[in-house]
Protein backbone atom coordinates (compact mmCIF):
# COMPACT_ATOMS: atom_id res chain seq x y z
CA UNK A 1 0.00 0.00 0.00
CA UNK A 2 1.48 3.46 -0.66
CA UNK A 3 2.40 5.85 1.86
CA UNK A 4 0.53 8.95 2.29
CA UNK A 5 2.02 11.91 3.06
CA UNK A 6 1.30 15.68 4.39
CA UNK A 7 3.45 18.84 3.87
CA UNK A 8 3.64 21.84 5.80
CA UNK A 9 5.73 24.61 5.37
CA UNK A 10 7.27 25.76 8.35
CA UNK A 11 10.05 28.34 8.52
CA UNK A 12 10.02 28.85 12.15
CA UNK A 13 13.02 29.85 14.09
CA UNK A 14 14.92 28.16 17.13
CA UNK A 15 12.82 30.14 18.90
CA UNK A 16 9.83 28.42 17.88
CA UNK A 17 10.86 24.80 18.47
CA UNK A 18 9.28 24.41 21.58
CA UNK A 19 6.25 24.93 20.14
CA UNK A 20 6.31 22.40 17.48
CA UNK A 21 6.36 19.49 20.47
CA UNK A 22 2.58 20.18 21.11
CA UNK A 23 1.73 20.55 16.98
CA UNK A 24 3.61 16.91 16.35
CA UNK A 25 1.46 15.33 19.40
CA UNK A 26 -1.76 16.94 17.65
CA UNK A 27 -1.04 15.73 14.25
CA UNK A 28 -0.28 12.19 15.50
CA UNK A 29 -3.59 12.28 17.39
CA UNK A 30 -5.04 13.32 14.18
CA UNK A 31 -3.53 10.59 12.07
CA UNK A 32 -0.53 12.14 10.87
CA UNK A 33 2.86 11.31 12.27
CA UNK A 34 6.03 13.70 11.51
CA UNK A 35 8.39 11.80 9.05
CA UNK A 36 10.88 14.41 8.31
CA UNK A 37 11.62 18.22 9.29
CA UNK A 38 13.55 20.32 6.43
CA UNK A 39 14.62 24.10 6.81
CA UNK A 40 10.94 25.22 5.17
CA UNK A 41 9.25 21.91 4.93
CA UNK A 42 7.66 19.01 7.55
CA UNK A 43 6.44 16.02 6.00
CA UNK A 44 3.93 13.87 8.00
CA UNK A 45 2.95 10.31 7.12
CA UNK A 46 -0.58 9.01 7.13
CA UNK A 47 -0.55 6.68 10.74
CA UNK A 48 -2.56 5.33 12.67
CA UNK A 49 -4.17 8.21 15.35
CA UNK A 50 -2.19 7.96 18.71
CA UNK A 51 -1.10 9.66 21.54
CA UNK A 52 2.64 10.50 21.55
CA UNK A 53 5.43 12.80 23.46
CA UNK A 54 7.59 14.60 21.43
CA UNK A 55 10.68 16.24 22.15
CA UNK A 56 12.31 18.64 19.93
CA UNK A 57 16.34 19.35 20.71
CA UNK A 58 19.71 20.82 20.14
CA UNK A 59 22.13 19.37 19.79
CA UNK A 60 25.30 21.89 20.05
CA UNK A 61 27.60 20.43 18.49
CA UNK A 62 26.52 20.46 15.03
CA UNK A 63 27.65 23.42 13.52
CA UNK A 64 26.98 24.67 9.98
CA UNK A 65 29.81 23.11 8.08
CA UNK A 66 29.09 19.77 10.09
CA UNK A 67 27.87 16.59 8.03
CA UNK A 68 24.37 16.21 10.59
CA UNK A 69 24.68 12.16 10.49
CA UNK A 70 28.70 12.49 11.63
CA UNK A 71 29.79 10.33 14.92
CA UNK A 72 28.76 13.02 17.45
CA UNK A 73 25.16 13.46 16.25
CA UNK A 74 24.81 9.40 15.64
CA UNK A 75 26.44 8.90 19.69
CA UNK A 76 23.60 11.52 20.65
CA UNK A 77 20.64 9.69 18.94
CA UNK A 78 22.42 6.89 20.31
CA UNK A 79 21.92 7.76 23.99
CA UNK A 80 18.33 9.30 23.53
CA UNK A 81 17.30 5.78 21.52
CA UNK A 82 18.97 3.90 24.52
CA UNK A 83 16.58 6.00 27.54
CA UNK A 84 13.40 5.09 25.51
CA UNK A 85 12.99 7.66 23.45
CA UNK A 86 12.56 6.93 19.49
CA UNK A 87 14.77 9.23 16.67
CA UNK A 88 12.30 10.94 14.35
CA UNK A 89 13.95 13.18 12.21
CA UNK A 90 16.48 16.10 12.06
CA UNK A 91 17.95 19.12 10.58
CA UNK A 92 21.32 20.66 11.85
CA UNK A 93 20.67 20.97 15.21
CA UNK A 94 17.07 20.39 15.18
CA UNK A 95 16.63 16.84 16.33
CA UNK A 96 13.04 15.48 17.02
CA UNK A 97 12.20 12.32 18.94
CA UNK A 98 8.78 10.84 20.20
CA UNK A 99 8.20 8.29 23.19
CA UNK A 100 4.75 6.76 23.91
CA UNK A 101 4.97 6.45 28.26
CA UNK A 102 4.88 9.54 30.29
CA UNK A 103 7.28 10.82 32.05
CA UNK A 104 7.16 8.42 35.22
CA UNK A 105 8.34 5.81 32.55
CA UNK A 106 10.84 7.76 30.00
CA UNK A 107 13.14 10.37 31.10
CA UNK A 108 12.41 13.51 29.58
CA UNK A 109 15.67 14.39 27.15
CA UNK A 110 16.51 17.13 29.67
CA UNK A 111 16.09 17.30 33.60
CA UNK A 112 17.82 20.84 33.38
CA UNK A 113 16.34 23.70 32.75
CA UNK A 114 19.29 25.93 33.35
CA UNK A 115 20.70 23.70 30.69
CA UNK A 116 18.03 23.47 28.53
CA UNK A 117 17.41 27.27 28.36
CA UNK A 118 21.14 27.86 28.10
CA UNK A 119 21.58 25.82 25.04
CA UNK A 120 18.50 27.73 23.55
CA UNK A 121 20.14 30.98 24.49
CA UNK A 122 23.36 29.74 22.72
CA UNK A 123 21.70 28.55 19.25
CA UNK A 124 19.45 32.01 19.45
CA UNK A 125 22.38 34.14 19.37
CA UNK A 126 24.45 32.46 17.01
CA UNK A 127 22.35 31.66 14.33
CA UNK A 128 19.75 34.34 14.49
CA UNK A 129 20.67 37.63 16.63
CA UNK A 130 24.10 38.22 15.34
CA UNK A 131 22.24 37.13 11.51
CA UNK A 132 19.26 39.90 12.69
CA UNK A 133 22.15 42.28 13.44
CA UNK A 134 24.12 41.98 10.54
CA UNK A 135 20.92 42.05 8.28
CA UNK A 136 20.15 45.16 10.27
CA UNK A 137 23.20 47.26 9.83
CA UNK A 138 23.96 46.21 6.48
CA UNK A 139 20.28 46.83 5.39
CA UNK A 140 20.72 50.61 6.95
CA UNK A 141 23.61 51.19 5.18
CA UNK A 142 22.39 50.32 2.02
CA UNK A 143 18.89 52.38 2.44
CA UNK A 144 21.14 55.28 3.90
CA UNK A 145 23.72 55.47 1.26
CA UNK A 146 21.37 54.69 -1.38
CA UNK A 147 19.93 57.88 -0.36
CA UNK A 148 22.56 59.82 0.32
CA UNK A 149 24.34 59.66 -2.79
CA UNK A 150 21.11 59.90 -4.91
CA UNK A 151 19.38 62.44 -3.21
CA UNK A 152 16.59 63.85 -4.98
CA UNK A 153 17.52 61.94 -8.02
CA UNK A 154 16.07 59.09 -6.69
CA UNK A 155 12.53 60.33 -7.98
CA UNK A 156 14.23 59.73 -11.44
CA UNK A 157 14.27 55.97 -11.30
CA UNK A 158 11.52 53.57 -10.70
CA UNK A 159 14.35 50.92 -9.93
CA UNK A 160 15.67 53.14 -7.26
CA UNK A 161 12.42 54.30 -5.60
CA UNK A 162 10.79 50.76 -5.41
CA UNK A 163 14.74 49.29 -4.17
CA UNK A 164 14.39 52.49 -1.09
CA UNK A 165 10.83 50.96 -0.15
CA UNK A 166 12.00 47.73 -0.47
CA UNK A 167 14.67 48.45 2.26
CA UNK A 168 12.30 49.97 4.24
CA UNK A 169 10.31 46.60 4.11
CA UNK A 170 13.40 44.10 4.73
CA UNK A 171 14.16 46.64 7.66
CA UNK A 172 10.70 46.85 9.25
CA UNK A 173 11.27 42.58 8.93
CA UNK A 174 14.51 42.28 10.71
CA UNK A 175 13.21 44.86 12.92
CA UNK A 176 10.18 42.32 13.98
CA UNK A 177 12.33 39.69 14.38
CA UNK A 178 14.78 40.51 16.08
CA UNK A 179 12.70 42.12 18.69
CA UNK A 180 10.96 38.84 18.97
CA UNK A 181 14.40 37.21 19.74
CA UNK A 182 15.48 39.57 22.24
CA UNK A 183 12.19 38.94 23.72
CA UNK A 184 13.37 35.55 23.49
CA UNK A 185 16.20 35.49 25.06
CA UNK A 186 15.42 37.54 27.82
CA UNK A 187 12.65 35.26 28.88
CA UNK A 188 15.07 32.16 28.46
CA UNK A 189 17.96 34.20 30.70
CA UNK A 190 15.22 34.42 33.36
CA UNK A 191 14.15 30.43 33.11
CA UNK A 192 17.91 30.13 33.38
CA UNK A 193 18.48 32.20 36.16
CA UNK A 194 15.65 30.93 38.06
CA UNK A 195 15.44 27.36 37.12
CA UNK A 196 12.33 27.86 35.75
CA UNK A 197 10.86 25.31 32.64
CA UNK A 198 11.04 26.51 29.00
CA UNK A 199 9.27 29.58 28.40
CA UNK A 200 6.17 27.87 26.25
CA UNK A 201 5.03 29.35 23.00
CA UNK A 202 1.76 27.90 21.03
CA UNK A 203 2.92 26.78 17.56
CA UNK A 204 -0.09 29.39 16.48
CA UNK A 205 1.59 32.13 17.27
CA UNK A 206 5.14 31.54 15.98
CA UNK A 207 3.22 30.37 12.69
CA UNK A 208 1.54 34.22 12.79
CA UNK A 209 4.61 36.23 14.14
CA UNK A 210 6.69 33.88 11.11
CA UNK A 211 3.84 34.81 8.37
CA UNK A 212 4.47 38.28 9.60
CA UNK A 213 8.16 38.57 9.19
CA UNK A 214 7.50 36.33 5.76
CA UNK A 215 5.18 38.91 4.68
CA UNK A 216 7.59 41.68 4.80
CA UNK A 217 10.31 40.39 3.44
CA UNK A 218 7.88 39.24 0.70
CA UNK A 219 6.68 42.65 0.19
CA UNK A 220 10.10 43.84 0.33
CA UNK A 221 11.17 41.13 -2.64
CA UNK A 222 8.19 42.23 -4.82
CA UNK A 223 9.25 45.99 -4.60
CA UNK A 224 13.00 45.19 -6.07
CA UNK A 225 11.61 43.04 -8.82
CA UNK A 226 8.40 45.95 -9.27
CA UNK A 227 11.46 48.29 -9.79
CA UNK A 228 13.28 46.13 -12.12
CA UNK A 229 10.47 44.90 -14.21
CA UNK A 230 9.09 48.50 -14.33
CA UNK A 231 12.79 49.97 -15.91
CA UNK A 232 12.72 47.09 -18.03
CA UNK A 233 9.40 47.87 -19.65
CA UNK A 234 10.41 51.56 -19.76
CA UNK A 235 13.21 50.89 -22.26
CA UNK A 236 16.33 50.18 -19.74
CA UNK A 237 18.57 47.40 -20.83
CA UNK A 238 18.21 43.62 -19.59
CA UNK A 239 21.70 44.47 -18.03
CA UNK A 240 20.16 45.96 -15.04
CA UNK A 241 18.94 42.79 -13.45
CA UNK A 242 22.87 41.78 -13.38
CA UNK A 243 22.97 43.11 -9.31
CA UNK A 244 19.96 40.73 -8.42
CA UNK A 245 21.93 37.95 -10.43
CA UNK A 246 24.56 38.22 -7.25
CA UNK A 247 21.46 37.18 -4.96
CA UNK A 248 19.90 34.48 -7.41
CA UNK A 249 22.52 32.64 -8.10
CA UNK A 250 23.85 33.24 -4.05
CA UNK A 251 20.51 31.47 -3.16
CA UNK A 252 21.45 28.50 -5.34
CA UNK A 253 25.12 28.16 -4.32
CA UNK A 254 23.76 28.32 -1.01
CA UNK A 255 21.02 25.45 -1.84
CA UNK A 256 23.58 23.46 -3.36
CA UNK A 257 26.33 23.33 -0.79
CA UNK A 258 23.41 22.95 2.16
CA UNK A 259 22.80 19.57 0.10
CA UNK A 260 26.53 18.80 -0.48
CA UNK A 261 26.88 18.71 3.62
CA UNK A 262 24.19 17.01 4.12
CA UNK A 263 24.61 14.50 1.59
CA UNK A 264 28.45 13.20 1.77
CA UNK A 265 30.34 12.84 5.13
CA UNK A 266 33.32 15.09 4.83
CA UNK A 267 34.96 16.70 7.81
CA UNK A 268 34.12 20.45 8.89
CA UNK A 269 37.34 21.12 7.39
CA UNK A 270 36.71 19.91 4.29
CA UNK A 271 33.30 21.61 4.21
CA UNK A 272 34.46 24.51 5.02
CA UNK A 273 36.79 24.09 2.07
CA UNK A 274 34.22 23.59 -0.28
CA UNK A 275 32.13 26.90 0.67
CA UNK A 276 35.26 29.36 0.25
CA UNK A 277 35.90 27.38 -2.91
CA UNK A 278 32.21 27.57 -4.04
CA UNK A 279 32.11 31.36 -3.11
CA UNK A 280 35.70 32.19 -4.64
CA UNK A 281 34.00 30.54 -7.69
CA UNK A 282 31.09 32.68 -7.64
CA UNK A 283 32.31 36.18 -6.92
CA UNK A 284 34.48 35.63 -10.23
CA UNK A 285 31.67 34.58 -12.38
CA UNK A 286 29.78 37.42 -10.68
CA UNK A 287 32.30 39.75 -11.12
CA UNK A 288 32.59 38.39 -15.38
CA UNK A 289 28.94 39.24 -15.81
CA UNK A 290 28.80 42.69 -14.23
CA UNK A 291 31.63 43.49 -16.68
CA UNK A 292 29.76 42.09 -19.21
CA UNK A 293 26.96 43.92 -18.65
CA UNK A 294 28.30 47.06 -18.24
CA UNK A 295 29.63 46.64 -21.77
CA UNK A 296 26.18 46.04 -22.85
CA UNK A 297 24.99 49.26 -21.27
CA UNK A 298 27.43 51.27 -22.42
CA UNK A 299 27.78 50.14 -26.07
CA UNK A 300 24.36 49.09 -26.52
CA UNK A 301 23.29 52.40 -25.18
CA UNK A 302 25.28 54.33 -27.66
CA UNK A 303 25.01 52.56 -30.86
CA UNK A 304 21.09 52.69 -30.68
CA UNK A 305 19.42 55.68 -32.67
CA UNK A 306 16.95 57.00 -31.00
CA UNK A 307 13.85 59.06 -33.28
CA UNK A 308 13.76 62.07 -31.07
CA UNK A 309 9.69 62.13 -30.31
CA UNK A 310 9.28 65.06 -27.69
CA UNK A 311 10.25 68.36 -28.04
CA UNK A 312 13.88 69.74 -28.00
CA UNK A 313 15.94 72.77 -28.76
CA UNK A 314 18.52 71.90 -31.02
CA UNK A 315 21.73 74.23 -32.09
CA UNK A 316 20.22 75.27 -35.17
CA UNK A 317 17.12 76.69 -33.25
CA UNK A 318 19.93 79.12 -31.44
CA UNK A 319 22.74 79.62 -33.71
CA UNK A 320 23.44 79.02 -37.68
CA UNK A 321 23.37 75.84 -38.93
CA UNK A 322 25.37 73.42 -37.93
CA UNK A 323 25.22 69.95 -38.43
CA UNK A 324 26.35 67.90 -35.35
CA UNK A 325 29.37 66.01 -34.80
CA UNK A 326 27.05 63.88 -31.98
CA UNK A 327 24.07 63.89 -30.97
CA UNK A 328 22.37 61.68 -28.32
CA UNK A 329 19.01 61.56 -27.08
CA UNK A 330 17.66 59.36 -23.87
CA UNK A 331 14.24 59.02 -22.28
CA UNK A 332 13.62 57.57 -19.09
CA UNK A 333 10.81 58.12 -16.92
CA UNK A 334 9.72 56.74 -13.76
CA UNK A 335 6.39 57.19 -11.82
CA UNK A 336 7.46 60.16 -9.81
CA UNK A 337 8.74 61.27 -12.52
CA UNK A 338 6.94 60.04 -16.00
CA UNK A 339 8.47 62.66 -18.27
CA UNK A 340 11.96 63.34 -17.86
CA UNK A 341 14.19 63.13 -21.19
CA UNK A 342 17.85 64.91 -22.46
CA UNK A 343 19.32 65.79 -25.78
CA UNK A 344 22.46 66.96 -27.00
CA UNK A 345 24.10 68.29 -29.83
CA UNK A 346 28.06 69.20 -30.15
CA UNK A 347 30.10 69.98 -32.90
CA UNK A 348 33.81 71.27 -32.84
CA UNK A 349 32.47 74.85 -32.34
CA UNK A 350 29.91 74.59 -29.89
CA UNK A 351 27.54 72.37 -27.97
CA UNK A 352 24.11 72.40 -26.14
CA UNK A 353 22.35 70.22 -24.25
CA UNK A 354 19.38 70.20 -21.91
CA UNK A 355 17.20 67.68 -19.99
CA UNK A 356 13.65 68.44 -19.15
CA UNK A 357 11.64 66.47 -15.81
CA UNK A 358 7.87 66.85 -15.49
CA UNK A 359 7.24 65.11 -12.16
CA UNK A 360 3.69 64.26 -10.77
CA UNK A 361 3.34 66.85 -8.93
CA UNK A 362 4.51 70.46 -7.83
CA UNK A 363 6.04 69.03 -4.66
CA UNK A 364 8.64 66.55 -6.08
CA UNK A 365 9.36 69.40 -8.59
CA UNK A 366 10.53 71.56 -5.85
CA UNK A 367 12.64 68.86 -4.08
CA UNK A 368 14.13 68.65 -7.84
CA UNK A 369 14.79 72.17 -8.53
CA UNK A 370 16.43 72.49 -4.62
CA UNK A 371 18.43 69.32 -5.15
CA UNK A 372 20.25 70.54 -8.27
CA UNK A 373 19.93 74.41 -6.97
CA UNK A 374 22.24 72.82 -3.75
CA UNK A 375 24.49 70.67 -6.03
CA UNK A 376 24.93 74.28 -7.92
CA UNK A 377 25.94 76.16 -4.85
CA UNK A 378 28.10 73.41 -3.37
CA UNK A 379 30.51 73.08 -6.70
CA UNK A 380 33.04 75.71 -5.73
CA UNK A 381 34.16 75.55 -9.10
CA UNK A 382 31.24 77.54 -10.92
CA UNK A 383 29.80 80.66 -10.17
CA UNK A 384 25.68 80.92 -9.88
CA UNK A 385 23.26 83.28 -9.64
CA UNK A 386 19.55 82.84 -8.04
CA UNK A 387 17.65 85.04 -10.41
CA UNK A 388 14.96 87.42 -10.05
CA UNK A 389 11.39 87.08 -10.81
CA UNK A 390 11.85 89.29 -13.61
CA UNK A 391 14.96 87.62 -15.33
CA UNK A 392 13.44 84.04 -14.97
CA UNK A 393 10.86 85.48 -16.31
CA UNK A 394 12.98 86.19 -19.81
CA UNK A 395 13.29 82.42 -19.76
CA UNK A 396 9.89 81.67 -19.26
CA UNK A 397 10.56 80.51 -15.75
CA UNK A 398 8.55 80.96 -12.35
CA UNK A 399 12.36 80.41 -10.71
CA UNK A 400 15.79 80.30 -12.29
CA UNK A 401 19.66 80.04 -11.21
CA UNK A 402 21.96 80.84 -13.68
CA UNK A 403 25.57 79.19 -13.35
CA UNK A 404 28.73 80.17 -15.26
CA UNK A 405 32.19 77.86 -15.62
CA UNK A 406 34.73 78.88 -18.41
CA UNK A 407 32.77 79.54 -21.31
CA UNK A 408 29.93 77.43 -20.78
CA UNK A 409 26.72 78.35 -19.28
CA UNK A 410 23.94 76.57 -17.48
CA UNK A 411 20.27 77.53 -16.49
CA UNK A 412 18.40 75.47 -13.84
CA UNK A 413 14.51 76.96 -14.70
CA UNK A 414 11.24 75.48 -12.91
CA UNK A 415 8.02 76.33 -14.58
CA UNK A 416 4.59 75.62 -12.59
CA UNK A 417 6.07 71.73 -12.18
CA UNK A 418 8.17 71.07 -14.87
CA UNK A 419 11.90 71.86 -14.68
CA UNK A 420 14.57 72.23 -17.71
CA UNK A 421 18.22 72.42 -17.89
CA UNK A 422 20.41 74.20 -20.68
CA UNK A 423 23.65 74.33 -20.73
CA UNK A 424 25.62 75.56 -23.95
CA UNK A 425 28.83 77.55 -24.86
CA UNK A 426 28.38 81.01 -25.20
CA UNK A 427 31.30 81.69 -27.13
CA UNK A 428 29.40 80.66 -29.91
CA UNK A 429 25.60 81.10 -28.93
CA UNK A 430 24.05 84.21 -28.35
CA UNK A 431 22.00 84.39 -25.01
CA UNK A 432 19.28 85.86 -26.27
CA UNK A 433 18.84 83.69 -28.90
CA UNK A 434 18.88 80.48 -26.57
CA UNK A 435 15.76 82.94 -24.40
CA UNK A 436 13.85 82.90 -27.40
CA UNK A 437 14.43 79.13 -28.04
CA UNK A 438 13.16 78.12 -24.28
CA UNK A 439 10.16 80.66 -24.77
CA UNK A 440 9.09 78.46 -27.74
CA UNK A 441 10.44 75.38 -25.93
CA UNK A 442 8.54 76.16 -22.80
CA UNK A 443 4.97 76.05 -25.50
CA UNK A 444 5.58 73.09 -27.35
CA UNK A 445 6.23 71.17 -23.85
CA UNK A 446 2.72 72.06 -22.85
CA UNK A 447 1.37 70.30 -25.64
CA UNK A 448 3.18 67.14 -24.52
CA UNK A 449 0.83 65.36 -21.94
CA UNK B 1 33.05 31.84 33.33
CA UNK B 2 32.26 28.33 32.54
CA UNK B 3 35.41 27.67 34.42
CA UNK B 4 34.37 29.92 37.30
CA UNK B 5 31.05 27.68 37.61
CA UNK B 6 32.74 24.59 37.79
CA UNK B 7 34.71 25.41 41.09
CA UNK B 8 31.20 23.71 42.18
CA UNK B 9 29.58 21.17 40.69
CA UNK B 10 25.48 20.35 40.56
CA UNK B 11 23.85 17.22 41.76
CA UNK B 12 24.05 15.62 37.85
CA UNK B 13 28.04 17.03 37.00
CA UNK B 14 28.96 15.41 40.44
CA UNK B 15 27.51 12.28 39.91
CA UNK B 16 28.58 11.71 36.06
CA UNK B 17 32.21 12.27 37.28
CA UNK B 18 31.44 9.94 40.17
CA UNK B 19 29.91 7.38 37.74
CA UNK B 20 32.75 8.02 35.06
CA UNK B 21 35.37 6.70 37.72
CA UNK B 22 35.24 3.90 35.73
CA UNK B 23 35.10 4.14 31.45
CA UNK B 24 32.00 3.89 30.57
CA UNK B 25 29.48 5.10 27.43
CA UNK B 26 26.19 7.41 27.97
CA UNK B 27 23.41 5.06 28.58
CA UNK B 28 25.42 3.33 30.80
CA UNK B 29 26.61 6.70 32.57
CA UNK B 30 22.76 7.62 33.04
CA UNK B 31 21.94 4.38 34.86
CA UNK B 32 25.11 4.37 37.10
CA UNK B 33 24.00 7.78 37.95
CA UNK B 34 20.39 6.09 38.97
CA UNK B 35 21.48 3.54 40.51
CA UNK B 36 23.98 5.43 42.79
CA UNK B 37 22.27 8.12 43.68
CA UNK B 38 19.36 5.68 44.73
CA UNK B 39 16.65 7.34 41.79
CA UNK B 40 17.38 9.90 43.42
CA UNK B 41 18.99 12.01 40.35
CA UNK B 42 17.91 11.37 36.82
CA UNK B 43 19.61 12.45 34.19
CA UNK B 44 18.08 13.00 30.41
CA UNK B 45 20.26 12.36 27.70
CA UNK B 46 20.16 15.67 26.14
CA UNK B 47 21.30 16.95 29.62
CA UNK B 48 23.93 14.34 29.86
CA UNK B 49 25.23 15.18 26.29
CA UNK B 50 25.14 18.50 26.71
CA UNK B 51 27.28 17.80 30.02
CA UNK B 52 29.55 15.66 28.60
CA UNK B 53 30.33 18.04 25.50
CA UNK B 54 30.88 20.82 28.33
CA UNK B 55 33.76 18.55 30.28
CA UNK B 56 35.24 17.59 27.36
CA UNK B 57 35.83 21.11 25.92
CA UNK B 58 37.31 21.82 29.72
CA UNK B 59 39.39 18.72 29.05
CA UNK B 60 38.01 16.90 32.21
CA UNK B 61 36.77 13.90 30.16
CA UNK B 62 37.98 12.17 27.21
CA UNK B 63 36.59 9.93 25.16
CA UNK B 64 38.72 6.95 24.86
CA UNK B 65 37.16 4.58 21.76
CA UNK B 66 34.10 4.13 20.02
CA UNK B 67 32.21 0.99 20.52
CA UNK B 68 30.26 1.07 17.75
CA UNK B 69 28.32 4.00 17.60
CA UNK B 70 29.16 4.64 21.35
CA UNK B 71 31.10 6.77 22.53
CA UNK B 72 33.16 5.40 25.74
CA UNK B 73 33.99 8.47 28.59
CA UNK B 74 36.98 8.58 30.36
CA UNK B 75 38.21 10.82 33.87
CA UNK B 76 40.59 12.62 33.28
CA UNK B 77 43.47 14.06 36.33
CA UNK B 78 41.43 16.93 35.88
CA UNK B 79 37.74 15.78 36.53
CA UNK B 80 39.29 13.11 39.60
CA UNK B 81 40.88 16.52 40.75
CA UNK B 82 37.68 18.48 40.76
CA UNK B 83 35.24 15.05 42.19
CA UNK B 84 37.91 15.33 44.96
CA UNK B 85 37.57 18.79 45.76
CA UNK B 86 33.27 18.51 45.51
CA UNK B 87 34.01 15.58 47.95
CA UNK B 88 36.15 17.43 50.39
CA UNK B 89 33.89 20.62 50.14
CA UNK B 90 30.77 18.36 51.17
CA UNK B 91 32.61 16.32 53.78
CA UNK B 92 33.60 20.15 54.56
CA UNK B 93 29.85 21.48 54.89
CA UNK B 94 28.74 18.19 56.75
CA UNK B 95 31.55 18.38 59.44
CA UNK B 96 30.73 22.03 59.90
CA UNK B 97 27.00 20.87 60.17
CA UNK B 98 27.86 18.52 62.58
CA UNK B 99 29.87 20.12 65.07
CA UNK B 100 27.53 22.64 65.05
CA UNK B 101 24.26 21.08 65.42
CA UNK B 102 26.33 18.85 68.19
CA UNK B 103 27.78 22.35 69.98
CA UNK B 104 24.13 23.83 70.07
CA UNK B 105 22.96 20.19 71.66
CA UNK B 106 25.41 20.78 74.30
CA UNK B 107 24.47 24.50 74.74
CA UNK B 108 20.73 23.42 75.52
CA UNK B 109 21.83 21.06 77.94
CA UNK B 110 23.36 23.67 79.63
CA UNK B 111 27.39 21.30 79.85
Amino acid sequence: MKIKYKHQLYMGSISDMKSLEEHFSKMAERGWMIDKIGAVNHRYRAAEPCKKRFFVDLLPSIGTFDYPDNDDAKSYRQICEESGWTFISANGQFHVFCAEGDENEITPIHTDNKIQAKLHIKAIVKFELLTYIYCLVMFSIFAFLQFRFTGYDIYLSNMAIFSLFGWMFFLLGVLWSLTFVLVRIFKLAKAAKEDLPMPKISYRSAKARTGVQLTLFAIAITFFFGGMVLEIAGGMSLAIISPSLACIVGTFVGFWIRRQINTKERTRKQNRNLFIGAMAIMVVVLMVLSVFSMYLIFTLEENAAKPVKLPVITLSDVTEAMTPNNTYYDVFGSIAVPLHYSYGETTNKSDLSMEVFRPINKKIAQDLFNHYAKMIESDDEMTYFHLGTREAALWGADVAVETAYGSNVGLLLMRDKTILRVWFCNECIEQEAVQQAVQSFWLELALVK
Amino acid sequence: MAREQLQTLSEPMYYILLALLKPMHGYEIMQTVAVISKDRVKVGAGTLYALLTRFEKDKIISHVSDDGRRKIYRLEDKGRELLYKEYNRMQESLGAYNDYVQTLAKEEKGE
